[in-house]
């Protein structure tokens, strides 16, 4: 295969340009077979004040690689009341480790899951019932009961928040701390049931969603 | 009856091949050899990066999807690639894998995307799903990266590892 010119790789990579796995095998296969696949995955994007290096997941569709994987997660909190009416629904957790952006906006989608690991099961929303958007928590507890909690972390990249946030739904409750110089937001939410959101997620439906909704700003 | 117009085609192991013009056209690079010659000769067009073991099925290609034109191959693939390419193109690929890497340069050399898509995406699926161990073994590969270069790579990629 190596006989083969760096130009044809490239088209047999894209051919399955989606399956991350197998990139990261192609790219532990071999120093020139890494280097065909460093060159088309990263690349330099021009921001207002700066271009910087970021991951091509598709031809210009750009992410940034998270460098905190413990902290940035949302989830969907499952209530212990009795009256829950979906047995076997475990907490939904997200984890992101890299966040879809458009260079352009300034805006993070939060409903891009391409790298993202999920667990659990909640039931009460069926259109999105194993993933959580990012910046987002729910929890169905009882009123005012925040005890749904997300986390997002720019740390370590050249970006910080710019972001808005509301608390939403039946008796809702939540909050969102910003730290680290804008760069980490620790989210609580909940409710009967309620969320905490990006506030550009105006329904239950945005909420549930997701959008490009998050701000950022270079740090 | 006006006779099928042919084309000789020499390989670069010196062989042989008479094809009708109609056919061979699919290739973009005899096309345009063909637009700067003679169009009342038997041209003889020599392929000089191409043995004739690829050349024959480069041929072999031609001359039946000149008749049944190929259809798109959707990218990135969707699954398996025998599950979106025909019964023939199925039993075309049937081939060890040296004839392929041939084929895919015959094919690019030639200008020939179908081909080219083809053989590509054949070998975008014998890829698919496997490890680097895998990777190498498949097509001799050496892994040259020390522990050290291959720990980073590991690390940078390590959400992919993530339950």
């Amino acid at each position: 295969m190596l006989e083969l010119p760096d130009e044809i790789l490239l088209t047999i990579f894209l051919m399955i340009e989606d399956d991350d796995k197998t990139w990261r095998s192609l790219m532990l296969t071999c120093k020139s077979l890494k280097t065909i696949c460093y060159d088309y995955r990263y690349q330099m994007v021009n921001f207002p004040k700066a271009t910087i290096k970021l991951y091509q997941g598709k031809p210009n569709q750009y992410y940034i690689s998270l460098v905190q994987f413990d902290t940035n997660y949302s989830t969907y909190k499952i209530p212990h009341r009795m009256d829950w009416p979906h047995p076997g629904n475990t907490d939904v957790i997200t984890r992101w480790f890299k966040l879809r952006v458009d260079p352009k906006t300034m805006l993070i989608h939060t409903s891009d899951y391409r790298f993202t690991r999920s667990t659990g099961r909640c039931s009460h929303h069926p259109e999105s019932e194993t993933q959580i958007p990012y910046a987002s928590c729910f929890g169905c507890e009882s009123p005012g009961c925040d005890d749904a909690k997300a986390c997002c972390d720019l740390t370590g990249t050249r970006f910080k928040f710019n972001a808005k946030f509301h608390h939403d739904g039946c008796a809702s409750n939540g909050s969102w701390k910003f730290e680290k110089h804008n760069k980490k937001i620790k989210l609580t939410g909940g409710g009967y049931c309620g969320w905490t959101t990006p506030l550009a997620a105006k329904t239950e439906i945005d909420a549930v969603l997701g959008g490009w909704y998050v701000g950022i700003e270079l740090d | 009856m006006s006779e099928t117009k042919q084309v000789e085609l020499t390989s670069k192991d010196k062989v042989s091949f008479k094809v009708d013009r109609d056919v061979i056209l699919m290739s973009g690079l005899v096309k345009d050899m063909l637009e700067e010659g003679d169009e009342d000769e038997t041209p003889i067009i020599p392929i000089p990066n191409v043995d004739s073991k690829p050349l024959q099925k480069v041929i072999e290609y031609c001359q039946y999807h000149h008749k049944e034109p190929a259809q798109e191959i959707e990218k990135p693939l969707k699954g398996k690639i025998e599950d979106v390419i025909c019964d023939w193109d199925k039993k075309f690929l049937e081939i060890d894998q040296s004839l392929l890497i041939e084929l895919i340069m015959a094919a690019n050399y030639l200008n020939i995307k179908d081909l080219l898509d083809l053989t590509c995406a054949k070998v975008a699926s014998m890829i698919k799903g496997k490890s680097p161990e895998q990777i190498r073994e498949m097509f001799g590969i050496e892994n040259d990266f020390t522990p050290e270069e291959e720990a980073k790579i590991r690390e940078e990629n390590k959400w992919c590892e993530e339950a």
